[in-house]
């Protein structure tokens, strides 16, 4: 009896330290964002600013049009999830329980294009989307995202997982494929739907190279475009960046709160580390 | 009940994908709509007897990497320009930073849809000539009626006008440039009885006066490449050969060079920047008490500072009477896929950029030097400098300054230069043997 709480208190005692660990960086960032210039790099450290400077975040929503690129970011995050669980189900359904001609060639195929390094593709997409016309539209900040290798190999091995005895009683019962995929499949993979969304909103989210190359306008900007404002070959505004950089992480922190037992138990039910 | 909620996730969806293509039809009319205005203003023109032969209206997209305040000025000088000229529309576009711009260059370039104006790095001007992006310059500067006269030429700074030619033929002019400062606290210096220092020995009986109690006398930026390469050109030596593509700094001199400043660090009298990123911050917090950095960095150093220390700039320290400073920064190219229309359109309005008024103003705004003599003599800017003499320290050393070698590839020369010296400083090579593997290395990503 004693052990055991000696040995729980040390847990607790090693989890403290890294929730610790791990909060640092947020501390550290709110810290900084309430700073005049001068405490942001002082040494030692200023943890507490000596005034607090909450203009840094009226000062830093000046330097650019964050409400508008909230927006833009809201609608291309959404869109672009929702398209890729579309896609992704379906075609990791395909992938696992339909049987054509040249299926696992075309699986492999799709695998390998998981070799090429985006920076390499940059271009030729680029060149595609002019060819469409899409140069500048919400169409190529989007549509090239609504499918990923990725998310359909991690739900094709989640669907091989589910037995298949359960197609054949779905059939007997005179249910389609599509049915079963909707009404059965679908549901059972949630861990693994959720794990490929939220991966999908956080990558969507963060998306700063792309959003700059396909677009002109301001119109259609993203957030972390006007986080790239901050800095200047000269120097950094970190006081400003960290009051911008709150204020965009925001949202992602609260959908973690919300979605915190998914979160958990996706990754650890698909062994898929963050 | 389940098909609805079937039917209302697909709906979502739709919904979502038509608000998206919405949004896009909103920007297309947005478009319409100022090309409807531009026909207004073409309308006008042509009533008021348009002074330009052209009665089209011409739009010029402007691709730079200008955020914040800067941006902020470049559209002000847009407006006026936009307002002063009936049928151009010029429109600035950020395009990220330097390395952004350049990739969307690149990508643009294949895509056949590059804007008619660039900023540009001076460096990447001989990767786009390579290529065949941008167009030269020449038949605009010389026409009689468009161009510039030679007073008008001659107006520009000579150094700024070197680093944008080749062999004589422009294929860029100077926009948003700066030079290396040396930067100084003048309390500290007050407080010890020294006078601002001139040259290197001053700088290194300073440092040595001052070092101790938690203070560092000297200090160079993590990019301190420019000032071996200062030092170097001080001494006589060549850092690349651009006529032969050659690295050649693993000389004598360059040893030297390289020697005086880890000497310096060596003995405890100067540090660089360290994990501090820009030297602006130990510098602003009084740890530093002098340091070479870039022109551009005023208003960091100023922010730095503020409350915490009395500061000042000067221009470098001469080497046995040697002045010798690198200019860097950015110019504005023009890129052969637009019409002539559009090319004489964006020519107006580099002229207007680079007219002694607009250069002086966005000096005062930017920090960055302005690009004609004359820009110094208006007299806002006689009182700008009065008022601001840091800013006095770039303009004054016009005569010593020189500029990086524009070579293809000079990005990943530096990267070379700054890694082996890294070596060197932590003692793993010797300074001949690190400048040594330095050239050989950079010549062969130059001969390449």
């Amino acid at each position: 009896m004693v052990r055991s709480a000696l040995s729980r208190t040390t847990v607790y005692i090693l989890l403290s330290l890294g929730a610790v660990l791990m909060l640092l960086p947020f501390v550290w960032m709110i810290s900084t964002s309430l700073k005049a210039p001068n405490e942001v790099m002082a040494m030692p450290p200023v943890w507490v600013p000596t005034e607090w400077k909450f203009e840094n975040f009226t000062e830093a929503m000046k330097v650019a049009p964050f409400d508008r690129y909230f927006i833009n970011s809201v609608i291309v995050t959404l869109v672009s999830t929702i398209g890729e669980l579309l896609t992704t189900i379906l075609a990791a359904y395909a992938f696992s329980r339909l049987n054509f001609y040249g299926r696992d060639i075309v699986f492999a195929i799709l695998l390998g294009t998981m070799m090429v390094p985006s920076e390499v593709l940059l271009i030729p997409n680029f060149v595609t989307l002019s060819n469409l016309g899409w140069v500048d539209t919400y169409s190529a900040l989007i549509v090239p995202w609504t499918a990923s290798v990725f998310a359909i190999f991690l739900l094709r091995q989640y669907f091989l997982g589910i037995p298949k005895e359960l197609s054949f009683a779905a059939k007997v019962d005179g249910c389609s494929e599509f049915k079963f995929l909707w009404y059965v499949m679908a549901p059972l993979a949630k861990p693994a739907l959720i794990t490929v969304a939220l991966l999908k909103v956080i990558n969507s989210w963060n998306a700063f190279l792309w959003p700059i190359i396909v677009t002109n306008s301001q119109e259609l900007r993203t957030l972390p475009v006007g986080l790239s404002a901050f800095t200047t070959e000269a120097g950094i505004k970190y006081e400003l960046l960290m009051a911008a950089s709150s204020m965009v992480i925001f949202p992602m922190l609260i959908l973690f709160f919300i979605m915190q037992k998914y979160i958990v138990a996706g990754v650890a039910r698909t062994g898929l580390k963050g | 009940m389940k098909k609805l909620s079937l039917l209302g996730i697909a709906g979502l969806f739709l919904v979502l994908l038509l608000a998206a293509c919405g949004g896009n039809e909103e920007t297309n009319e947005a478009q319409a709509n100022s090309e409807d205005t531009e026909q207004e203003n073409t309308e006008s023109a042509e009533e008021s007897a348009g002074e330009e032969a052209s009665s089209e209206p011409v739009e010029v997209e402007f691709w730079h990497a200008m955020s914040g305040p800067h941006e902020e000025a470049i559209k002000a000088f847009v407006e006026q320009f936009n307002n002063e000229h009936e049928n151009i529309t010029v429109k600035p576009v950020n395009q990220g930073s330097y390395d952004d711009l350049e990739q969307k260059i690149m990508a643009g370039a294949k895509a056949k849809l590059l804007p008619t104006l660039a900023q540009a790095v001076t460096n990447v001007v001989p990767e786009y000539i390579g290529n065949d992006f941008i167009t030269p310059l020449n038949e605009f500067i010389e026409d009689g009626e468009i161009g510039l006269s030679e007073e008008e030429l001659a107006d520009y700074v000579d150094v700024f006008k070197e680093s944008s030619s080749w062999d004589g033929t422009y294929y860029s002019l100077p926009f948003s440039k700066s030079t290396r400062i040396l930067f100084y606290n003048t309390g500290l210096l007050e407080e010890h009885g020294l006078e601002v220092p001139e040259t290197w020995e001053d700088i290194r009986t300073i440092a040595e006066t001052v070092t101790g109690d938690g203070v560092v006398g000297m200090g160079f930026e993590n990019s301190y490449e420019s000032e071996f390469q200062a030092l170097l050109k001080q001494l006589g030596g060549t850092y690349i050969d651009e006529a032969s593509n050659e690295a050649q700094f693993a000389s004598a001199e360059g040893i030297e060079a390289m020697t005086m400043i880890k000497d310096m660090i060596d003995e405890g009298i100067a540090r660089t920047a360290g994990e501090d990123d820009y030297m602006s911050n130990p510098f602003g917090r009084g740890d530093v008490a002098m340091y070479i950095g870039s022109s551009a960095g005023i208003p960091h150093v100023a922010s730095a500072a503020e409350g915490n220390i009395e500061w000042s700039a000067t221009t470098l320290p001469t080497l046995d009477g040697e002045a010798a400073t690198t200019f860097a920064g950015n110019d504005i190219v023009m890129f052969n896929q637009a019409e002539e229309a559009e090319q004489k359109a964006a020519w107006e309005f580099i002229k207007f950029l680079t007219s002694p008024e607009v250069t002086a103003e966005w000096s005062m705004k930017s920090g960055y030097l302005p690009v004609r003599y004359s820009a110094q003599e208006t007299p806002d800017y006689k009182t700008f400098v009065e008022e601001n003499p840091e800013y006095k320290a770039g303009t004054e050393q016009f005569d010593a300054g020189f500029f990086i070698a524009r070579v293809q590839g000079g990005d990943a020369v530096r990267n070379i230069v700054l890694e082996e010296t890294e070596l060197i400083l932590l003692g793993e090579k010797t300074v001949e043997e690190g400048l040594q593997s330095a050239q050989d290395r950079a010549n062969e990503t130059l001969q390449k």
